[in-house]
């Protein structure tokens, strides 16, 4: 994330990604550091942490 | 005695000469534009925390796409950690194995893990979105690079997991962040 927040911030890009633990896939993209879409809709996704 | 010694130490020397060119004789091959591949993922490596894969860098590169091929360079790279550090931290498997061939592997070893039979190839192919013939062709590169074995007493497509494999750490172990910029550029992150 910190690419697509820092480096990438102006660019669209798309992560596929696995899943931490099972065998499913995740595809999200990102346009400008914002989330516009992703795959499985039902994809919990966190950003930050401390 | 000396004279005992000397042939001792001969003898060393030959087995250690033997066992390195039956080592060479097992490496297959580089082409030149294996080499390039090489070259490529080594120049690209630890750039954006990048730990582009083999399949990524052929793409890059207009190589043609074969299984052959991937074979060879995921080969030599296993073979050669002291190439680079990604190899290092991030274990070969990282680089080499395309996510397709990793979410095989990650079924099977899962199933493994949890004492339960390997799933039959059906089930693997929906639990891992592929149809059978591309799974059947990723458990057949998963054995060629020894990550699984072959065992007619296996359920399921008939292979367990080489045990250094079930061992790995399992939220680190055969994962992929796969990047795509607008520009088209392709590759990956741990």
């Amino acid at each position: 994330m910190q690419l697509v927040s820092g480096k990438f911030a102006n660019e669209k890009v798309t992560i596929d990604d696995s899943s931490p633990e099972s065998t499913a896939r995740i595809h999200l993209v990102f346009d400008k550091g914002n989330l516009v879409s992703q795959e499985p809709a039902s994809t919990v996704f966190f950003w930050g942490g401390g | 005695m000396r004279a005992i010694c000397s042939r001792i130490l001969i003898l060393m020397a030959l087995l250690l000469w033997a066992a390195s060119a039956w080592a060479q004789g097992n490496q297959p091959q580089l082409s030149a534009q294996d080499q390039k591949v090489i070259d490529y993922l080594v120049k690209d490596w630890g750039g954006d925390f990048s730990v582009t894969t083999v399949d990524q860098a052929m793409n890059a590169l207009k190589v043609e796409s074969a299984e052959e091929t991937r074979f060879r360079i995921g080969s030599y790279i296993k073979a050669h950690p002291e190439i680079h550090e990604v190899i290092r931290r991030w274990g070969w498997v990282t680089v080499v194995l395309t996510p397709d061939e990793k979410l095989i592997a990650r079924a099977i070893i899962n199933a493994q893990r949890d004492g339960k039979p390997s799933p039959p190839l059906s089930e693997l192919a929906k639990a891992v979105a592929l149809k059978e013939p591309d799974v059947k062709r990723g458990i057949a590169m998963l054995a060629r690079y020894e990550i699984l074995t072959k065992d007619e007493t296996a359920a399921g497509p008939g292979y367990t997991v080489t045990q250094r494999y079930i061992k790995w750490e399992p939220r680190l172990g055969f994962v992929f962040h796969n990047l795509t910029l607008d520009s088209g550029r392709q590759f990956s992150v741990n």
